[in-house]
């Protein structure tokens, strides 16, 4: 079966106050050094009889990489994998650092889907969690990708944000729609420990919206976005009929994948690892020939179990019965008979046919309905 | 040959003569923090019986969690030399726990001495405890000898100290040793006192042995070790000994005294205070109180005063991890080896699983016990709201005494219920006497008397119910009196009460471990704080939850806890899904930690937190 590449780029102008991803402002004169470093990377894995179908390059920021990297890392992959015609080749962007130029490049070098984070179309909330664009940056990025030729374009959005109100989330979701994105992540702030945010929340600097406003917000974007003929088809992502990212069902599919770039995550063979978080031992690591992992677990027949579970449930379709039968010998239906009555009942998951999954309603307390079936 | 042993039969004689002359038995008393135990590590160390530097602070309190709380749970004597004008005195100090829970094993520590040394705090004065402890003493026929501590801190005031002990004691007070115990100032003066003012004990040693015990502990090698007091007669290796309460006969196999480690000695004769110890298996058979004498030559009557101590508080002890339950078990017996006043019999409860029912001689008792359990034994524990034993009398005539309200009657069967009462003494500053005596009105009490001591100290007496007692009063008397009021109690007899059992239902369904038997009047407002509580504290499930509070079929009180509606759409970013199943891991151990009643799931604090809800 084909595999996923994903490529972490984890340099920031500046870092947003809610991040915890792996991401550093401030350290561009490591961008060369990084930058070989992840080419080195790629050969380390390189196998032409893999195939592959996805290649994601996130961060982080990639679209403040240098003129020439993203097609030097395609031309890279292409060279130690066999990339599928058909491949889905994804880049993340911010509004304000793509140009025309580094456009056009992406396109050639095989890119054909946007993924930019606009997160709200307030300049005050933008501002309050510390991203450097604004709405018009926004407009001007989608405008100049479509006319460049990208016709695949998600919007990142964000609910739950401080000082938000749900009039706030229709004008994104307005502006999403207009310039016409065939995908919209929505995702619901968490608050992560050790961010700037989260101290400020602690501190009673900021308030968050209260919980009931911020699921208000969600379900609010689910209603508006079904109306304008997008689909949810994961718990966070919304997509015209056709448009599903392919690298976001591989990941819910335990589909293997190779991660590269520090921090970043893979899937192969059975086992889970993670590469170093730190630009530095990352790039020494790769330097002294060796694989930058920092940890890595092979995952067992029971814990393969959860995850299918787990990851599963997250898509529309949810999970099937017969699959998790036929490779774990497991029948939930007789071994969760309860568990799964009671949800049924509740209003919080559904069987049809072969899938179990969850209903809107569901969605909302997926890791609950998650833990009480791998409980 | 036959002449040595006669110069020894003799000089036995001689020394017999003077033997009790010279051996003082006293205790000290106090309130605790007024330096009981500080005192007794100076008159040790002024004696010299422990080397300087073997000393670690407060010696005599063994238990890790004593030293902690500042208070002395069990006792351990010591015999230390001291000279005076010439003469060797044996002084015999038995300690005593300052607890109103141990009034019975303070009493026969009492029993075992001549003279009590009372602690005052020289900048607290006069405390409930102390006065409860001095009644005891003077019970006894104890002479006293007061002792002024603390005289180093600033706020010391010795002349007012001085009048309060004359004014509410009524102890002369002319000449009372005024000492620093931490500093170690004007000690002798304790030591000469207790030579000159405490009278020798005056035994019969030829009479048949009478030794009196005041407390036993058990030991690996030695089985249980009986502290005595020799009353009358002698005792020694090798002598068949009989307990006269449960009449069984023992070997002795080693007798001794503390110093305060257990030193062998050859015999204990009259007026002593030592150690028997006879192989004997648990502290069960060696009760304090009992009287030991010798089986070839009983004593014609056993010392007066035994008493058989009851449990008077109770509480379920669970584990929080229901595949404990063994490690509890035995965790129990470890202690019940050692505190014959511990009592236990399994339970089961529907909403906990397998644990036991509790009973304690009080709430200290009660609190160390179950502190114990989880230090010493590593245990998560979840309690029940402690109870008193009720009596009820049935419509049939047949009387129960329960404790615990899984076990009360249904309503229609009942003619009577009655519920132990106690005598409350409270010393309190003039200005919380209103908040206090509200406190005890609310938990229905009968004011019996109000006294104004002097200007700083008034001393507040209640009739109440014990089970308002044993919810968290102590605590509230505390914070409405900023600290200063001090409080102790005792049992007066039973009452007729008009109670209920309260109910609360978890989703339709009567979670056991909730029960609880309170008064008619209280049950409304107890049910509502409870329901009120158990909302905060439980989490939202997947599905409505109502909370009721009812008696019988009658609910008093009602919430709603809403359905969980918002849980994660969190971006699981990177596909970093190790992170995620880490989380969830952790999340499932939290859920292996809930109890469960019907579906709804109750994590363990919640039956933690309504012990505090008044």
């Amino acid at each position: 079966m084909a595999i996923g590449i994903y490529v972490h780029f984890p340099f920031c102008v500046s870092k947003c106050l809610y991040c915890n991803f792996n991401s550093y402002a401030g350290k561009n004169d490591m961008q060369i050094k990084y930058f070989s470093a992840l080419i080195k990377e790629i050969s380390m894995y390189g196998d032409k009889k893999i195939d592959v179908d996805t290649i994601y390059m996130g961060g982080g920021t990639p679209s403040i990489m240098f003129d020439g990297c993203v097609s030097t890392i395609m031309t890279e992959i292409r060279k130690n994998f066999n990339v599928l015609d058909d491949a889905e080749i994804t880049i993340e962007a911010n509004p304000n650092s793509v140009t025309s130029m580094k456009l056009s490049e992406w396109k050639d070098a095989g890119v054909n889907r946007l993924s930019i984070g606009l997160q709200s179309s307030n300049a005050n909330i933008l501002k309050l969690i510390g991203r450097p664009h604004n709405k018009a940056d926004y407009i001007n990025a989608v405008e100049m990708a479509k006319s460049v030729g990208f016709s695949n374009i998600n919007t990142d959005i964000l609910v739950g944000l401080p000082r938000q109100k749900l009039s706030d989330v229709k004008k994104t979701l307005d502006l999403v729609v207009k310039h016409n994105c065939t995908h919209v992540s929505v995702y619901s702030l968490i608050l992560e420990d050790n961010t700037p945010l989260y101290n400020m929340v602690a501190s009673g600097e900021l308030h968050l919206p209260k919980e009931e406003k911020t699921l208000g917000m969600y379900n609010y974007a689910l209603k508006f976005l079904r109306e304008k003929g997008y689909e949810r088809y994961e718990v966070s992502n919304f997509a015209r009929p056709d448009y599903e990212s392919k690298h976001n069902m591989h990941t819910w599919q335990m589909h293997e994948y190779i991660g590269l770039g520090a921090g970043a995550n893979g899937y192969m063979d059975g086992i889970r690892y993670g590469n170093l978080e730190s630009i530095e031992e990352y790039v020494s690591a790769i330097n002294n020939n060796t694989k930058p992992i920092s940890f890595s677990e092979k995952i067992n027949s029971k814990e393969q179990l959860e995850e299918t579970i787990m990851l599963g449930l997250r898509t529309a379709r949810g999970i099937s019965l017969n699959e998790i039968k036929k490779q774990f010998k497991v029948d939930l239906i007789k071994s969760k008979a309860e568990t799964i009555a009671n949800l049924t009942q509740w209003g919080l998951i559904k069987i049809d046919k072969d899938y179990l999954f969850a209903t809107d309603l569901g969605f909302t307390v997926l890791n609950k309905i998650i833990l009480e079936l791998i409980s | 040959m036959n002449l040595y042993i006669l110069i020894l039969t003799n000089n036995k004689c001689g020394v017999t003569m003077s033997r009790q002359k010279n051996i003082r038995n006293f205790c000290i008393v106090a309130h605790i923090d007024h330096g009981k135990s500080t005192l007794a590590d100076r008159l040790i160390e002024m004696t010299n019986t422990i080397a300087k530097r073997d000393m670690t602070e407060q010696m005599l309190d063994s238990m890790d969690i004593e030293k902690e709380r500042g208070i002395t749970i069990k006792l351990t004597p010591t015999t230390m030399k001291y000279h005076l004008d010439g003469e060797e005195y044996t002084l015999n100090l038995i300690d005593t726990p300052g607890h109103v829970d141990f009034t019975y094993e303070v009493s026969r520590s009492l029993a075992a001495c001549e003279g009590a040394i009372l602690i005052v705090d020289a900048t607290q004065g006069v405390e409930a405890q102390t006065l409860a402890n001095v009644y005891l003493a003077l019970e006894n026929d104890l002479e006293i000898l007061p002792v002024i501590n603390k005289i180093d801190l600033p706020s010391a005031d010795i002349e007012k100290t001085k009048h309060e002990i004359e004014d509410v004691i009524g102890l002369p007070c002319d000449n009372v040793p005024c000492v620093s115990a931490k500093c170690g100032t004007n000690i002798e003066d304790v030591l000469r006192a207790v030579v000159r003012l405490f009278p020798s004990p005056k035994g019969e040693e030829k009479a048949p042995l009478r030794a009196l015990i005041f407390d036993s502990y058990y030991d690996n090698f030695k089985g249980a070790v009986c502290l005595v007091r020799i009353v009358d007669g002698g005792v020694k290796k090798g002598d068949t000994i009989r307990f006269c309460t449960t009449g069984r006969d023992y070997e002795v196999t080693e007798v001794g005294i503390f110093t305060p480690k257990t030193t062998e000695k050859d015999e204990l004769l009259a007026g002593d205070v030592g150690y028997i110890c006879a192989s004997i298996k648990n502290v069960s058979e060696t009760r304090v109180g009992d009287t030991i004498t010798l089986a070839d030559n009983p004593c014609a009557e056993p010392l007066p005063g035994y008493k058989e101590v009851k449990p008077v508080v109770f509480s379920g002890i669970f584990c929080v991890e229901g595949d404990k339950y063994n490690d509890l078990k035995d965790a129990l017996e470890k202690l019940k080896l050692n505190d014959a006043s511990l009592e236990y019999v399994p339970e089961v409860s529907q909403a906990l699983g397998f644990g036991f029912r509790c009973g304690f001689l009080g709430l200290l008792h009660m609190d160390i016990i179950q502190e114990r359990l989880e230090r010493e034994f590593d245990l998560d524990l979840i309690t029940t709201a402690p109870t008193v034993n009720y009596r009820i009398t049935k419509t049939n005539g047949e009387v129960l005494e329960i404790s615990n309200p899984a076990d009360m009657p249904e309503t229609q069967s009942i003619a009577l219920m009655e519920e132990p009462m106690v005598k409350v003494n409270i010393f309190t500053p003039p200005t919380y006497v209103g908040e206090l005596m509200q406190l005890c009105q609310d938990r229905r009490g009968i004011h019996i008397d109000l006294q104004y001591l002097d200007a700083s100290r008034c001393q507040l007496i209640y009739k109440m119910p014990l089970n308002e007692i044993i919810f968290d009063f102590f605590d509230e008397l505390k914070s409405r009196s900023r600290g200063y009021a001090s409080l102790d109690y005792e049992l007066v007899g039973y009452e007729e009460s008009s109670l209920v059992k309260l109910d609360i239902l978890l989703n339709g369904e009567v979670c056991d471990a909730l029960s609880l038997i309170v008064h008619k009047d209280k049950a409304y407002q107890r049910g509502r704080a409870i329901a009120e509580k158990l909302k905060d504290v439980i989490p939202r499930q997947l599905f409505e939850v109502p909370i009721q509070a009812a008696i019988g079929n009658k609910v008093i009180a009602r919430e709603t806890i809403k359905a969980l509606r918002k849980d994660v759409l969190a971006k699981c970013y990177g596909g970093d899904i190790t992170r995620k199943r880490k989380l969830l891991e952790k999340q499932k151990r939290g859920k292996k930690r809930m109890r469960k009643i019907g579906s709804v799931e109750i994590p363990s604090e919640a039956f933690i937190s309504i012990l505090k809800i008044d």
